[in-house]
């Protein structure tokens, strides 16, 4: 064992192949050059700084205030405390405020170290209660020395405080709280300030834990994850696996490797920093020790988990970022409290500079040490562990042969997956791996249900919001409070309906709306490209290669109608030509309804009010059409009809459809009827295409021109801004427009609707010559 | 000296890419594994070779259970395969006394043996120069002669001639057939023909993980009525896919 420790420590000690390259070279000796620079500047620089007046200046600091205007308070409050430090100077003008020249002559006639300047009303203004109003106080101090910025500090944290405490008391006024100060350091009568000791103790209380710690960790992590992770990177660590070394060893050479390197760095921060008592110095020792243990072990532990050395240097990066924060953080006066001095990290770092500055106690410096030294035992053990799973040790398979074993898998699965032959092929759609019918179907008519109804409550939230903050929302909420019998009920669905309705004049329902539309079209795409793994196609989004059979990944499994080839059209045009129609049936609808007497035409409605709202909407009826047609054409169909055939497709989908609009208000059989056939409609000009972006084009020039061209009701959702005005005679009937429900639950609709599939059958044969192919051709089969 | 007996492993809950296998190893004789990539001969020789553990199923060399005594057992098998590289920045030398002292050969010893087996190889004019800088068939022969260092009585090789020059790999061959006469028991993995026909005693042909026949290479040539054995093989492996 020990010549195996030993052959393991000296290999750490080898090549290192992370130092290997020339860029950690150049940047490391950077780095030390740079902190070789700054440490140089800050001994010289310092010093020099605190003695620069050494010369031609009197050595003792000076200790009087020049106080220009002081107030008549301050003058019997200094009078009361017996000072003599200050000097008034009365009835100077304000603007010489900032006047830095005039305070320097005046600081050195006086021999003070700063100027304070009262405006000259401050008794009188110290009593508003307005904070803003409170007068300001200016102060000057001299840069002479660096002491002076000391003294101001404890000169206004003290006396002045008791001057404020004083004022307050006298004069009734609450002044706000201040703490009490922290440190007090009677600096004004110190005339012997340690200059040397001052510097020693910055250096040793933040630099020098500083250096240690970056020094040590940068070390560590090089050497050990070149140690572990780098063998297992290069292939090399499976032979010392296969020799008989236990794991154990390997993970204690290694990490004494690591100690060993670790060490070169901290003994030369030691040697920069020498502790200047023996305690001080077994206490520096014991504490980079234990630091240089706990680093170690950690960075072991990691590159043990990894695979590489980059993977395993990320993983300690953070590692490195925080102690590194909790560092700066120990720079700070708030964080040396006693019990932080006995955490490790925090403990290293103020251990560190305690001893060398020999104030350290031996209690936190001992429970750090033991502390550290025990996670650092913890993760050998655990370093140990993850040596013996497999998961860590050997790259378990080799690449070659893994892709080899998926792709096995992948094409068994496929050939499980797909259902070889459907009863049609719609989009190109392959069927999956069959479910049982129940839950097919089901599933089907309950996915754009619950899409539907989640977005469609999502969008609500912000107009309920809104509503909620007006008084109505106190009636309407009084009503379903007393809900009580079968008229209370009735009472409340219908102010609920009414509420509705409300909502949609609400610009952020209409908002959120269209939002949400586009949502369920990004469920939708997200169902097919990562449930399915299809491409667009399959839900109606056909490409151009998909659509004349060019794709030879498509043509394979897809009979494409060879009428497509010479009837491409880009999908733009498709949805224009998709507005085109869609207008055409709407407005040949209302020409019905008005040639029957059923609708009488007001004139001009929109109003400037009303007009963002007609532009949201607008807005909103692109992906509401969109959204409708990919869920009912371009999903659920082909899906239906590849296994259940065509007729079953479109009947099935078009059910949902009318289904779907159950709830709105005013739906009754015919409106049932008629949405089945204006789904079965849109379903074959779909089919015949190839692709829904027609019939997405129609969907929304449908619900725009009846809502907000001709002011109807959109399947019983009434509209708010609309360019023209109608309404129905006092002759109409409520089976020709479909009362309340809008002219889907009408007559009118239905005869527009046959005609429409009147003239889709008698263009068939022109534009679809029955392409001769096996069990294909959709559009013949059906339209 | 190998017993493998119904030994399965499978990485995750699904893909079994050993399945029962069981063979037997004896002492002085070479036991070839063909099949095709990914049919799990790496896995195999890695769970035989202490670095996997089995799923299930029980692996003994020598008597002894790999799972239990898993640091003996490395003491008594060599495995080499290509997954196991050398260090590219050391010297052939350097490699040589880093394992030996892995190993704990006796110092005054490891002189000697280094010689001869350098000699056997001819690395020793190589023996100074850094292993990035040497030919693929000289990486291979340092590989091998590494993974004897300890004259292991256990010789577990997977495609020892992989990616070897002709005259190469009748040096391996050769060797191989040396450490035989020595009593030494050899367990290989190839997919070359000729190397499986030529040197093993006993071959098992493995398709996806499992094993699909077993028996010298002219007994299984004979057992399919084929004319050379490499068309058994052929003929082995169409007959497991049309069963499986």
């Amino acid at each position: 064992m020990r010549r195996s420790l030993k052959a393991l420590i000296r290999k750490t000690f080898g090549k290192n192949h992370t130092m290997k390259s020339q860029a950690s070279v150049i940047t490391f000796l950077a780095c030390v050059a740079f902190i070789f620079v700054v440490l140089c500047f800050f001994f010289s620089l310092y010093d020099s700084f605190y003695h620069r007046f050494d010369d031609d200046m009197d050595d003792s600091l000076a200790s009087n205030i020049v106080m220009v205007n002081p107030p008549d308070s301050w003058k019997e409050y200094a009078e009361s405390k017996d000072y003599y430090f200050w000097l008034g100077l009365e009835d100077k003008e304000t603007d010489a405020l900032f006047d830095v020249f005039t305070f320097s002559k005046w600081m050195k006639e006086y021999d003070a170290f700063m100027v304070m300047v009262f405006p000259k009303d401050f008794d009188e203004k110290i009593m508003t209660t307005k904070v803003e109003e409170r007068p300001e106080i200016l102060t000057f101090v001299s840069t002479d020395h660096l002491e002076y910025v000391d003294i101001k500090d404890s000169f206004l944290k003290f006396e002045f405080e008791n001057y404020y405490t004083y004022i307050s008391e006298k004069l009734g006024v609450n002044l706000p709280d201040r703490d009490e100060p922290s440190i007090y350091i009677n600096a004004i009568d110190d005339d012997e300030v340690d200059r040397v000791g001052l510097i020693r103790d910055r250096l040793s209380r933040m630099v020098a834990p500083l250096l240690f710690f970056v020094t040590i960790m940068y070390t560590c992590m090089l050497i050990a994850m070149n140690a572990i992770a780098g063998e297992k990177e290069r292939g090399t660590f499976a032979a010392i696996l296969m020799t008989p070394m236990s794991r154990g060893t390997i993970v204690l050479g290694n990490f004494l490797g690591v100690a060993l390197h670790a060490m070169i760095p901290s003994a030369v921060c030691m040697l920069v920093f020498f502790p200047t008592s023996i305690g001080g110095f077994i206490g520096v020792l014991m504490l980079s020790l234990s630091l240089i243990a706990l680093m170690s072990a950690i960075t072991i532990m990691i590159s043990c988990m990894s695979q590489s050395i980059v993977s395993a240097q990320t993983a300690f990066l953070p590692i490195f970022l925080i102690v590194l924060v909790a560092c700066v953080t120990c720079m700070q006066p708030a964080t040396a409290n006693e019990i932080n001095s006995f955490i490790p990290i925090y403990g290293h770092f103020f251990g560190i500079g305690d001893c060398l500055m020999n104030t350290a106690e031996f209690l936190p410096v001992f429970v750090c040490v033991m502390s550290s030294l025990l996670m650092a035992a913890i993760c050998l053990l655990v370093s140990r562990k993850l040596l013996t799973t497999e998961m860590f040790t050997v790259a378990v398979e080799s690449k070659s042969d893994r892709e080899i074993r998926k792709a096995m898998e992948r094409a068994k699965k496929q050939e499980k997956d797909y259902v070889s032959r459907a009863r049609a092929n719609v989009f190109g759609y392959r069927p999956m791996k069959r479910k049982s019918v129940g839950s097919f179907l089901i599933g089907h008519a309950f996915l754009p249900l619950a899409l539907l109804s989640l977005f469609q409550t999502l969008s609500m939230i912000p107009a309920i919001i809104s509503y909620m903050k007006t008084k109505d929302s106190v009636r309407f909420l009084r009503l379903f409070r007393d809900l009580a019998g079968l008229d209370k009920v009735k009472d409340a669905v219908s102010e609920s309906a009414s509420l509705f309705s409300e909502f949609m004049e609400n610009r952020w329902f209409i908002f959120f709306m269209g939002l949400g539309y586009w949502c369920i079209i990004g469920c939708y795409i997200l169902i097919v490209k990562l449930l399915e793994r299809n491409r667009l196609s399959a839900m109606g989004f056909s490409s151009r290669k998909e659509l004349v059979g060019e794709d030879e990944r498509v043509r394979s499994w897809t009979p494409v109608p060879s009428a497509l080839d010479r009837n491409y059209r880009a999908p733009w045009k498709n949805y224009l030509r998709g507005l085109l129609f869609g207008f055409i049936l709407i407005s040949s609808v209302y020409v019905v309804m008005f040639l029957t007497g059923q609708v009488s035409f007001k004139g001009f409605a929109l109003t400037s009010e009303s007009t963002p709202l007609f532009f949201l909407y607008l807005l909103m009826w692109i992906p509401q059409g969109a959204t409708e047609e990919i869920m009912m054409r371009g999903y659920m169909l082909p899906r239906v009809a590849g296994r259940f055939g065509i007729p079953f497709g479109i009947f099935f989908s078009s059910l949902c459809f009318s289904l779907m609009h159950g709830m709105n208000a005013g739906f009754s059989v015919l409106a049932c009827i008629n949405l089945m056939l204006i789904a079965a409609l849109f379903a074959c000009i779909a089919l015949r295409q190839g692709h829904i972006y027609t019939v997405c084009a129609m969907h929304t020039i449908w619900n725009f021109c009846q809502g907000n061209l001709f002011g109807l009701e959109v399947s019983g959702n009434p509209q708010a801004a609309t360019i023209f005005s109608s309404d129905y005679t006092k002759f109409s009937k409520d089976i020709m427009t479909g009362g309340k429900f809008g002219p889907e639950g009408g007559l009118c609709v239905t005869i527009v609707i046959a005609v429409a599939f009147l003239v889709l059958f008698l263009t068939r044969k022109k534009k679809s010559p029955a392409p001769v192919k096996e069990e294909n051709s959709p559009t013949e089969a059906n339209v | 000296m190998i017993s493998v007996n119904h030994v399965s492993k499978r990485y995750n809950k699904r893909d079994m890419v050993v399945n029962d296998v069981s063979f037997q190893v004896e002492k002085g004789t070479i036991f070839g594994l063909l099949g095709p990539n990914g049919a799990g001969k790496t896995t195999l020789m890695q769970m035989i070779s202490t670095l996997l553990l089995p799923t299930s199923g029980i692996i003994s060399i020598c008597g002894l259970d790999t799972q239990a005594s898993a640091q003996e057992i490395r003491k008594k098998i060599g495995f080499l395969t290509t997954e196991i590289k050398l260090d590219p920045l050391s010297t052939p030398n350097q490699l040589y006394s880093f394992f030996s002292e892995l190993y704990d050969i006796p110092k005054e010893e490891i002189e000697s043996r280094k010689q001869a087996s350098f000699a056997r190889f001819g690395i020793t004019p190589f023996a100074d120069k850094r292993i990035v800088e040497l030919s693929t068939g000289m990486k291979q022969k340092i590989s091998i002669v590494i993974s004897l260092i300890h004259n292991p009585e256990v010789i577990i090789f997977d495609e020892p001639t992989n990616g070897l020059d002709i005259l190469t790999s009748r040096q391996v061959m050769d060797y191989l057939l040396e450490l035989r006469q020595k009593g030494c028991c050899v367990l290989l993995s190839t997919h070359i023909f000729s190397v499986a026909e030529q040197l093993c005693d006993e071959i098992a042909i493995l398709v996806d993980g499992r094993i699909v026949d077993q028996g010298s290479a002219s007994a299984l040539t004979e057992k399919t009525g084929s004319k050379n054995f490499e068309e058994a093989f052929f003929k082995l492996y169409s007959e497991y896919h049309r069963e499986g």
